[in-house]
């Protein structure tokens, strides 16, 4: 990282900057592991591919507008912008045939022989169904899902095909977001990342302190976290309920910073580059619905999920024509079914987005059931949504009141705690397993001598709660100056108290991080995706 | 523009240098493990350069075996036992070349139980490397050591604060030292690496395996030895002495450590270098097993100080070296020595009769808090 930046900032020909970060992409990716490579190369290759032809297809139709717009009448001018769109419909099956097929072949085939190979064995079939060995390509479910936005915003005219295949493959490839995103549009993206960039020291400082903010979360609070939650999951059948229960909630923590804290690191080296990535998390557990909590969560993944899923479906056609065919109905001319009509497309197009936002974790039904879990509620979520604001009225509730909103984070949090229920279970048997222990064997005593012996010590527990506090701590002045930049604030206080709080926080960092050997280094979580 | 920039570079600067700072105090000291073997290999450091008359090499039958200010009281000869619990002979060239980059000593005595290591394996531990490497200054027979041996890690090794941050207790160790230090008396503490156990072992001796050949030698040892014998005949050394230390064996004749001893005293003989086995040397040393050891391979303090007269005569008289003449401060540091070394043996002597079984070094409450 420190040998791209220096040599980026010192490349002398600066319209030419943008190879450096290609190239140092392309160097960390084959160091990550060469055999993956083709698969980046094929995504790039099709994507420029595609969205060029797109772009002839669209550049041919308008010149062939032009020459006939005196001769043609609107009926077939009509036609003839239908048939250009169903040729570049057809290119962007092509590419997302390819590209979500090489994802879907390595992500699910084995998941889905396995499934059909219990089916057939279920109904005596005298062949089976065989497993390959595969291997999934860092990053392919974030690169891929990115190249195909960006094939769809040629397709909708949103930005224009790139000519050049280098700053394609600098694009998909881009090597701070590649092993757990953010996921990018091209729009917001590429116009940071061809521009030359000079060297800004404010911009390295706030870098820098974003990428600690980042460590800290990772190495002292996730990896931490991680020594426990490994412990409980390589037994699970022998732990108490309250264990269990112990062992979701410090994986709710371990997530959020493991998670959080690869992205504000990645953040952090763009920004020292100069480019600005999208925030992905912003304080998500402060949700005070789930669909609060989903625009707080992983934000690039429900943006693109909004952008290329929901709206087509929402606004498609099936459904615009399933909202009148309820209207039509006895029940759709009441008050509640003029509602069901309204919320109900909106709503089963939410509950496919979670669907494949549950499948695009992993193959394996446990994902489906958390996808299907989170779809569920927000659908009715959504469909019963007056009649809660009719009981908050008849109960004379004060929603703004601190004690209603603190009801509501916990609520959500509670809903978003089942669902990692089924995250973190080894599979769907063993969700329903933990359900169980959790609701049915809780045994205080028991579960305190177990989580005593997890892996952590009293020390240890201590540098969680401290940590946890302090991450509480900063995440609510970060929730009251929200739009503001906490690293912009902290510039305004006096020099000795920033360096302060910098060697305080780096020497922390050195003396708590769990690193070196005697540790088992925690990959990121997402990388896995 | 230009003040904009010196501005920040010099609070760059100031930054930088009080982290690099704060990262050395935390290393050198309060995240560095310390126990008697650090304490014994750090210690050596500090004899004044070229002031050494001896120098052994060895394992814990060395620093349980050997009482350095015993000898210069007795028989005027400074020594010193650059010794960790378990050395290895994979260790032993680096830990000479250590020795002879800052003394010169008229004879180095290695104990070949280093090279006596029945599975491979053993003769490469982390743990010895650690031990050893962690203690000694910045050099190119450090980086040497670091980067030969087979252990992964090797930035670890280089800087040990990645291994030892945020351990607790090892810090808390350190600290608890410090003030214990500062609490204690202010008595000599020089034992200059001696350690004991206050037991005396009444037996059984070692019997060994009853398959003679269960305490093989693997072919590395041999390996090891014959480069160490390599090293020093490139580099002139008629000093080095190799010795077996005493041990309470049944069976002696037919254990298998006597054959092993007799394979390598073979080796080391055919090239020309001494070898005194002190395990044939019972009867002349005056040893006792029913008293002279706290276990069958270590001796206590009683057998410490016979071995010591038995060494102080064998370097005179059969290796004819005299004492090296010292400064009027060193003479002074080494008569406080064979002070410590007093006040050390009474200790033990008086754990022994009163049955309590304490384990004496100069890290030791009982050391640093006797009356």
């Amino acid at each position: 990282m420190l040998l791209t930046a220096v040599v980026y900032f010192l490349f002398p020909v600066k319209k030419y900057q943008w190879t450096v970060l290609l190239a140092a992409s392309y160097v960390f990716y084959l160091i990550a592991g060469y055999k993956y490579a083709a698969f980046i190369v094929i995504t790039t290759v099709s994507t420029w591919l595609c969205a060029l032809w797109i772009d002839r297809i669209a550049a041919k139709s308008s010149a062939e507008l032009k020459v006939h717009k005196a001769d043609w009448d609107r009926e077939q001018k009509k036609t003839f912008k239908a048939a250009a769109r169903k040729k570049k419909q057809h290119v962007i099956l092509i590419d997302v045939a390819l590209n979500l097929g090489i994802l879907a072949f390595l992500k699910y085939y084995n998941f889905l022989a396995g499934s059909l190979d219990d089916l057939l064995g279920f109904v005596g079939a005298p062949f089976s169904v065989p497993t390959l060995k595969l291997f999934l390509p860092l990053g392919i479910s974030f690169y891929t899902f990115q190249s195909i936005g960006y094939v769809v915003d040629v397709y909708r005219e949103k930005v224009a095909a790139e000519k050049n295949l280098a700053r394609v493959a600098l694009f998909v490839s881009f090597f701070p977001q590649i092993i757990q995103g953010p996921i990018s549009f091209y729009g917001q993206l590429a116009g940071q990342l061809y521009a030359p960039h000079r060297f800004d020291f404010v911009r390295l400082k706030h870098g820098c302190e974003l990428i600690l903010w980042g460590l800290f979360k990772k190495l002292v609070i996730a990896d931490r976290a991680y020594i426990a939650i490994k412990t409980v999951l390589g037994d699970y059948r022998n732990y108490s309920g309250t264990t269990l229960t112990f062992t979701i909630l410090l994986y709710a923590l371990q997530l959020y910073t493991d998670f959080s804290g690869g992205v504000d690191i990645s953040r952090g080296v763009c920004q020292i580059l100069g480019i600005d990535l999208t925030e992905n998390f912003r304080r998500p557990y402060f949700a005070t619905t789930i669909n609060d909590y989903w625009r707080r969560w992983h934000i690039s993944l429900g943006a693109w999920m909004k952008e290329y899923v929901f709206y087509p479906l929402a606004i498609s056609k099936t459904f615009a024509n399933a909202s009148k065919r309820i209207r039509a109905t006895r029940f759709g001319a009441t008050k509640a079914g003029i509602h069901v009509s309204r919320a109900l497309p909106t709503s089963f197009a939410s509950l496919v987005v979670f669907f494949l936002v549950g499948v695009w974790h992993g193959a394996n039904w446990k994902y489906v059931a958390f996808g299907l879990w989170n779809g569920g509620v927000i659908m009715l979520s959504a469909l019963l949504e007056p009649a809660f604001v009719s009981l908050t009225h008849r109960l004379r509730i004060n929603v703004r009141h601190w004690a209603f909103i603190l009801f509501q984070i916990l609520r959500t949090f509670l809903i978003v705690f089942i669902g990692y229920v089924f995250d973190v279970a080894a599979n769907l048997t063993d969700s329903l397993y933990t359900f169980r222990m959790m609701l049915l064997d809780q045994s205080l005593s028991r579960g305190l001598a177990e989580i005593g012996a997890l892996g952590l010590s009293a020390a240890d527990f201590l540098i969680l709660a401290v940590c946890t506090l302090a991450l509480l701590t900063v995440s609510i002045i970060q929730e009251k100056h929200a739009g503001q930049s906490l690293r912009v604030m902290l510039d305004s206080k006096p020099f000795y108290v920033r360096y302060l709080l910098l060697v305080i926080g780096i020497m922390f960092l050195l003396i708590f991080g769990i690193y070196g050997p005697g540790y088992d280094p925690a990959d990121f979580v997402y990388m896995q995706f | 523009m230009k003040h904009l920039f010196l501005t920040r570079a010099a609070k760059c600067t100031a930054f930088l240098l009080t982290l690099a700072a704060l990262l050395f105090i935390c290393q050198s000291w309060l995240f560095s493990y310390q126990d008697h073997n650090t304490h014994r290999i750090r210690s050596f450091y500090d004899e004044p350069e070229n002031s050494l008359d001896a120098v052994f090499i060895g394992a814990s039958e060395v620093f349980t075996g050997y009482s350095p200010g015993y000898a210069y009281e007795n028989y005027g000869f400074t020594s010193y036992m650059y010794a960790m619990e378990s050395n290895q002979g994979s260790l032993y060239k680096a830990q000479l070349r250590e020795i002879l980059a800052h003394q010169r000593p008229q004879v180095i005595y290695v104990d070949i139980f280093g090279f006596l290591r029945s599975v491979e394996s053993s003769l490469y531990e982390e743990a010895r490397l650690r031990m050893f490497t962690e203690n000694i200054p910045l050099s190119a027979n450090k980086l040497e050591t670091i980067f030969s041996h087979p252990y992964e890690d090797k930035l670890s090794c280089l800087f040990p604060f990645i291994k030892y941050h945020g351990d607790l207790t090892v810090a808390r160790s350190r600290v608890a030292y410090v003030v214990k230090r500062l609490l204690a008396p202010d008595v000599p503490m020089a034992l200059k690496g001696m350690m004991t156990h206050a037991f005396v072992y009444d037996g059984p001796g070692d019997a060994g395996s009853e398959d003679a050949s269960a305490f093989a030698i693997a072919p590395k040892c041999e390996e090891l030895l014959l480069d160490f014998l390599d090293f020093c005949d490139q580099e002139g050394l008629t000093n080095v002495v190799f010795v077996n230390f005493p041990r309470y064996l049944e069976n002696e004749e037919h254990h298998s450590l006597t054959s092993c001893i007799r394979m390598v005293s073979g080796i080391v003989e055919s090239r020309g270098y001494r070898f005194f086995d002190l395990q044939k040397d019972f009867d002349a040393i005056g040893l006792d097993v029913t008293r002279d050891f706290y276990n069958s391979h270590h001796l206590n303090v009683y057998g410490q100080r016979k071995v010591t007269d038995y060494f102080g005569r064998l370097t005179f008289d059969t290796l004819g070296v005299a004492p090296m003449p010292q400064t009027a401060e060193n003479a002074r540091a080494w008569t406080e020595a064979a002070a410590c070394a007093q006040a050390f043996y009474t200790l033990a002597d008086q754990a022994i009769q009163e049955n309590n079984p304490i384990w004496i070094d100069e890290l030791a409450d009982e050391w640093l808090f006797r009356p």
